[in-house]
């Protein structure tokens, strides 16, 4: 098992979704450190404010979920496409979502900054293959 | 060492105490010793016995050692406290140390004892010295008025001084040292900078240069500023004496001696100004300036002494003033210096100096003795020019004087308003007769004047300024002074003159009277008069010229003949008024009179535009008495008229020949004497051919042989015969003529001839041919009856038009008998009665019955002829016009159909002329008018009335409608109203009427398309029902693919997990507790939805009265827990509308939602409003929820919220359904929602049932 050491944040208001999704991370990648923030704004503050990570990390891989009550995952995209270059290049951000809207996928495709959208529920072997 | 020591002993031991003793004796150290053994008894030993230091036995000590310490404290004791320990932890004994114990000696070293106490006591007495000085210290700096405050190196405020307390508490005020203890200074100074604070970024450079070491000691003064004065400080900076890692700031207030500089600096400005302007004035003064001392001599000079004496003012300071002035005033100067510097008061004089150059200068002085000083004060002002002026000024008056006194006018001078005489001169006293009028005013001398006015033009002339002159101007004067009033005739000018500032003083007259020469004009004139108006009424015109032939008189008649004014004549000879022919002629002639020939012979002068006038001339040279030619005179009479007389026969005779007819004059015996033109051109023959020609042989036919001698017996008897005849051209084609003949008499009176007037009226027959033809067409026939003879003539159409054959002879009561029993035959008895009777002609549309028995409609039109006031003859025309009036019959009885269309539709008709009067309208706009408006309209009244009876604003578009159709529009428009809650809606169609070009009218059409209207709005609201329904749908498919899908998506990742992995205990608890909250997700998802399929289907369940009031009590109630009463604050007002008649379990959750939703997005903390308010507008019910809370920002979620499951705010619970299912009750109740908000200023949410 590759042991490299490695971020995920979850941006997600869903509780139970996040307690999932943190324990397939968990099984799938030993030495994970996943940060969850139920509240998107609260994210955006993290990422914004958290330099370091800039040196400490590879990439960082961003999970972001949709529907959200005061700032939904586009609103999110939006307000993340203004930070600096430096900032953006170092997340790799995917939709997480449990939404099977057609509508949704296409916009998630068509968005520069969203690697690729997953669909909820996301298991160990789909992740292992994304990050290999 | 005698130190006296008092030792206080806790529950004594008395081997430490003897130890004790036996130690300080050995030390000769005389001591008191007490022992206690309670608390009380220990602290009535500290007030009484004041122990120098207290010992005890740790181990032994009952006491316990904390409450101890505590009383010490309490008691503000001194006295250091030592323990004898035997064994000591060493937590237990720092704890203790800590607490305020001084120091502990183990028994084993008892020896170390004294030392211990002199140690704990010396301790002690530094703590209190320091004790006392920092009070001391604290004390100072809060009574001092200098602010202090003390840093650390971070900018933290340790201390700050009462001082700089009260200063910073201090309303209104805005100084960026407010800072309090805690606060960093520095982050008050950025503060203050960033608001653009000058003096703290100073402050805070020079604070930062004394902790960097740079400055020992920063200063500077800074104005802080209040709301509306200013103080001023000294800010200074220094190092914290010798700790070095303090800084203190102090501030102390200067704000009188700022005060202070300012005024002293602002005092000096002004005095060094008044200084050098004074230096200024001393320089540039062309007055000689100079002080002189008692000795006479010079000690101060301005430079102008160069200019005025020629000397430099150093070549005269410290000379005598008196070696410049003049020898002849040098003992008069004398005197007066004398008593100047005797303190006489400041003087005035005149004096002269001599210049470097030897010129005199007169000077006039003013000099002022300064006693202080012992200096007299001087000023000079060099007085030649002055003097100068002084003497010029006197010549050129007496130069004026003379000159006044022999002027040949009559001279004067007034001064003031009343025109006081100041000055007059011989010529006028002679003039007016008067004397010693100096000083008199005019109207006093010359009262006479004052009715003609002259005074009124004096005053004018005083007071505006403006000069006036008068010429020949009659004034009448009692020069005499007899009350004989003389007439004088006056030429005059009245002058305003001014002071030196403009002002008007007076006014100058001059008068020459020129009577004289008045009077003899006038006499002269008379008989000029006389003699000018015998030749300017002369009939003929009177010419006369000079020796050169100029003309130098002319009369009226002249000017008239030529048309040419006197003055274009005068001056010019008089062969310019003829042509070249002419002027040689009257050349030759004017010769002759130079010879003395008196003559008359006609002259054509050339008038002004250029005509020809003949005229007779009879002239005579005029030599004056030394017999010199002089010129001549010539009476000239127009001739043009008689001229005249004889072209116009010319022109006759050339009309004749223009004329379209042949005219032929014939002698008695028909032999052809005259030709014209016309004739050649009718008949072929030339004038020459015709001239004497029988006329028989030219233009007769042989069928006019009876028509001659007809002709010739009327002719005889003076009569004209004229009649048509056929005549013959030359090439023998015969024409039809129309023919007068008329006889020619001789000067004898006798008939001598025969002139015959021809036209070839080929054309009219064939136009009379034509309307035969047309009449035939028009069945136009025509008749005519003979009333002396009785006999009646109808012609062929006639007879048509009567159905009898065309040989059918009528009689006389035959026409009339055959028209229609009734009116019509009445109508036609009576109007050829009186067409015979009164001559009134006829225009009739009658029916006849012809021959055979069939109805006719005829237009019988009919005139009278009449001889010597007689009837004879009645003739007219007879039209058939059945066919006409079968079509107006039927245009009638189809406009009657019309009428009654119109009448009976239920759309109103009408329409009103230009003035918006009706011209018609129908029942329908009646009988609508006067249900809805209470409104009985009659023809010819203005729409305006009914215009009034509206709305002003649908009155006003009327009228704009109105105007839009009289400008060529068609206006269609469809217009709605509710009255009394019945909707109607009508279709409106205005069109305008044109005439020839011109809108006369509107006619407007409005039709009830009520029906119509709600048949469409019904489908409106099919369409929009069906589109709300597919939103549903779509809203459902959404819900499934996000809301039912998430908790789905859990459980199959929970699931997974639990089948792959290997899980330990606690993650399969926790994967299960997962796995059941999503299950129950799921569970209340399919719940909502069950919900809200179920009241979108309610709709149909009974309705009833619900009121606001009350259902808002009960949801506050229901709701109360969520309700702090102390921030939240529900206000109603249903005062308008406070019930509705629906569906109560949705009005209920309506409220219940929007009012629960303003409780739980309310701002934390705040003071929370929520306003439900009820009204009407329009016939609908307005109820409006408006709230001061949280609020969203319309902009990016306006459209989400009223979605299912979305949601704006994390941090309080909720599903997102509330808002979602009042629009779904609201819109299935047939209402309407719409919101407003903004983010952190409130929502307002509006409902319209």
């Amino acid at each position: 098992m590759a042991q490299i050491k490695r971020r995920f944040i979850l941006i997600d208001d869903d509780n139970i979704s996040n307690l999932l999704t943190k324990m397939v991370l968990k099984k799938a990648f030993y030495s994970a450190e996943v940060l969850v923030f139920t509240v998107a704004e609260e994210g955006l503050a993290f990422i914004k404010s958290d330099s370091e990570s800039i040196h400490n990390f590879d990439k960082i891989i961003l999970l972001l979920d949709i529907n959200m009550p005061s700032l939904t995952g586009w609103e999110f995209l939006e307000e993340f496409k203004l930070f600096d270059e430096a900032i953006k290049k170092q997340y790799h951000i995917y939709i997480h979502s449990s939404s099977i809207n057609a509508i949704d996928i296409n916009l998630a495709k068509e968005n520069k900054l969203v690697l690729d959208y997953l669909e909820k529920p996301i298991n160990k072997d789909k992740f292992l293959k994304l990050l290999s | 060492m005698n130190t006296e020591l008092k030792i206080l002993y806790l529950e004594n031991e008395s081997s430490v105490d003897n130890l004790v003793g036996v130690l300080l004796k050995k030390r000769n150290i005389y001591f008191e010793k007490e022992n206690v053994s309670t608390l009380i008894a220990f602290e009535n030993a500290l007030n009484d016995f004041k122990p120098t230091v207290i010992l005890a036995d740790l181990e032994n000590l009952s006491l316990d050692v904390y409450e101890l310490l505590k009383l010490l404290k309490r008691e503000r004791s001194t006295s250091p406290l030592i323990f004898v320990v035997d064994n000591i932890s060493d937590e237990f004994a720092e704890d203790i140390l800590f607490a305020g114990v001084d120091d502990y000696v183990f028994k084993d070293c008892l020896l170390r004892l004294p030392q211990a106490i002199f140690n704990a006591i010396a301790k002690k007495n530094v703590e209190l010295k320091l004790h006392e000085s920092e009070r001391l210290n604290n004390d100072l700096l809060s009574s001092i008025h200098l602010q202090l405050a003390v840093l650390d190196l971070k900018g933290n405020l340790l201390t700050i001084n009462k001082a700089w307390i009260d200063f910073t508490q201090k309303k209104g005020i805005n100084s960026f040292h407010c800072a309090e203890v805690g606060d960093n200074f520095f982050n008050c100074c950025n503060d203050a900078i960033k608001k653009g604070d000058n003096y703290a970024v100073k402050g805070l450079d020079g604070i930062q240069s004394v902790i960097n070491k740079e400055k020992d000691y920063f200063e500077m003064e800074y104005p802080s500023i209040f709301l509306e004065e200013q103080q001023w400080f000294i800010f200074s900076v220094k190092n914290f004496g010798i700790d070095t890692n303090k800084i203190i700031i102090s501030l102390q207030e200067i704000t009188q001696r700022k005060i202070a500089e300012n005024k002293q600096r602002d005092t000096s400005v002004e005095l060094q100004k008044t200084l050098f302007e004074l230096n200024n004035i001393l320089d540039s003064s062309l007055d000689v300036i100079c002080t002189i001392n008692v000795k006479g001599e010079f000690v101060y000079v301005n430079p102008s002494s160069l200019k005025v004496w020629g000397y430099k003012p150093e070549e005269l300071i410290g000379n005598n003033f008196m070696n410049l002035v003049h020898d002849e005033d040098a003992d008069a100067t004398t005197k007066l210096a004398e008593k100047i510097t005797s303190g006489f008061p400041s003087a005035m004089f005149e004096n002269r100096y001599v210049h470097k150059n030897g010129k005199i200068v007169p000077l006039l002085w003013s000099a002022n003795w300064d006693e202080k000083r012992q200096l007299v004060f001087c000023i000079a002002k060099d007085v030649t020019e002055h003097k100068r002026l002084e003497h010029s000024i006197e010549n050129k008056r007496d130069q004026f004087y003379d000159m006044l006194v022999k002027a040949p006018s009559a001279i004067g001078m007034l001064k003031g308003s009343d025109h006081i005489y100041e000055m007059a001169n011989p010529l006028y006293l002679q003039m007016i007769g008067k004397k010693n009028i100096i000083g008199k005013s005019v109207s006093e001398v010359l009262p006479e004047i004052i009715d003609q006015g002259y005074i009124s033009i004096l005053d004018h002339v005083y007071q505006t300024g403006e000069s006036y002159s008068g010429t020949e101007t009659l004034v009448k004067l009692n020069a005499n002074n007899n009350d004989e009033i003389i007439d004088f005739y006056l030429n005059f000018a009245f002058q305003p003159y001014r002071n030196g500032n403009g002002e008007i003083e007076g006014i100058f007259f001059f008068i020459n009277d020129i009577t004289e020469q008045i009077i003899s004009r006038n006499k002269l004139e008379k008989s000029e008069k006389q003699y000018r108006q015998i030749v300017e009424t002369a009939q003929e015109g009177i010419m006369q010229l000079d020796e050169n032939s100029r003309i130098i008189f002319v009369n009226k008649k002249i000017c008239e003949i030529l048309g040419y004014t006197e003055r274009e004549l005068i001056g010019r000879e008089h062969f310019n008024f003829m042509d070249a022919y002419e002027k040689e002629n009257v050349l030759i002639a004017f010769e002759r009179r130079k010879k003395g020939i008196s003559e008359k012979y006609p002259i054509t002068f050339l008038t002004k535009k250029g005509k020809e006038v003949l005229t007779n001339v009879s002239v005579n040279p005029i030599f004056d008495e030394q017999s010199n030619f002089k010129g001549s005179l010539g009476m000239i009479s127009d001739i043009t008229e008689k001229k005249k007389a004889d072209e116009e026969i010319k022109f006759k005779a050339n009309l004749l020949n223009t004329i379209g007819q042949a005219v032929i004059a014939t002698d008695l015996n028909g032999i052809v004497n005259y030709w014209n033109k016309a004739a050649k051109n009718i008949y072929g023959w030339t004038k020459e051919e015709a001239l004497g020609k029988p006329i028989a042989n030219l233009v007769e036919t042989e069928n006019n042989a009876m028509e001659v001698s007809q002709i010739i017996a009327a002719l005889k008897k003076g009569q004209t015969w004229s009649g048509e005849s056929m005549m013959q051209k030359k090439d023998g084609i015969p024409f039809p003529a129309l023919i007068t003949h008329s006889p020619i008499y001789n000067e004898n009176n006798e008939l001598s001839g025969v002139i015959g007037i021809y036209s070839d009226i080929t054309e009219i027959k064939k136009l009379e041919r034509l309307l035969e033809k047309t009449n035939r067409l028009a069945a136009i026939g025509s008749w005519e009856i003979d009333v002396l003879k009785g006999t009646v003539y109808w012609s062929d159409i006639t007879k048509e038009i009567r159905e009898v054959d065309k040989d059918f002879i009528p009689k006389l009561d035959i026409g009339i008998s055959y028209f229609k029993e009734g009116i019509d035959k009445e109508t036609i008895s009576k109007k050829v009665q009186e067409c015979i009777e009164k001559g009134t002609p006829w225009d009739e549309e009658l029916q006849i019955i012809t021959f055979k028995g069939n109805y006719k409609w005829v237009r019988t039109i009919g005139e009278g002829e009449f001889l010597n006031g007689k009837c004879i003859r009645i003739h007219g025309s007879f039209q058939d016009i059945s066919d006409r009036k079968k079509i107006a019959e039927d245009l009638r009885i189809s406009q009657s159909n019309l009428q009654a269309v119109i009448e009976n539709t239920d759309a109103a008709i009408y329409s009103i002329d230009t003035k918006f009067r009706y011209i018609a309208f129908n029942k329908s706009l009646y009988n609508s008018v006067k249900q809805n408006f209470g409104l009985e309209i009659k023809i010819g009244d203005n729409t305006y009335t009914f215009l009034e009876k509206l709305d002003p604003h649908e009155a006003k578009k009327w009228k704009k409608i109105y105007a839009k159709a009289f400008k060529g529009k068609t206006v269609k428009f469809e217009n709605e109203f509710t009255t009394d809650g019945v909707y109607k809606c009508y279709s409106f169609t205005i069109n305008p009427i044109w005439t020839n070009k011109t809108i006369i009218g509107l006619s407007c059409f409005a039709q009830d398309i009520t029906i119509q209207k709600e048949e469409q709005k019904q489908k409106e609201k099919m369409i929009y029902d069906i589109i709300q329904h597919n939103r549903d749908l779509e809203q459902f498919s959404y819900i499934v693919s996000h809301n039912l899908r998430a908790p789905t998506a859990n459980i199959m990742g929970f699931t997974e997990i639990l089948q792959e992995e290997i899980l330990t205990q606690d993650e399969q608890k926790e994967l299960l507790q997962g796995l059941s909250a999503s299950v129950l997700g799921l569970d209340s998802i399919i719940k909502d939805i069950n919900i809200i399929l179920q009241s979108q289907r309610e709709v149909h369940k009974k309705k009833e009265v619900i009121v606001f009031s009350k259902l808002v009590e009960d949801i506050v109630v229901s709701i109360g827990n969520l309700i702090d009463k102390k921030t939240m604050h529900i206000q109603t007002d249903f005062s308008e509308v406070n019930e509705i008649y629906s569906l109560k379990v949705y009005i209920y959750s309506i409220f219940y939602n929007l009012i629960s939703n303003s409780v739980k997005y309310s701002k934390p903390n705040q003071k929370q409003f929520i306003e439900v308010k009820s009204k009407n507008e329009n016939g609908k019910t307005v109820i409006t929820f408006n709230d001061n809370g949280l609020g969203f920002d319309i902009n990016s979620k306006g459209d989400k919220i009223f979605g299912l499951y979305n949601r704006f705010h994390s941090h309080v619970e909720g599903k997102g359904m509330g808002l979602f299912m009042v629009k779904t009750q609201v819109e299935s109740l047939g209402g309407k929602i719409s919101v407003e908000s903004e983010l952190n200023k409130g929502t307002k949410f509006t409902i319209v049932f």
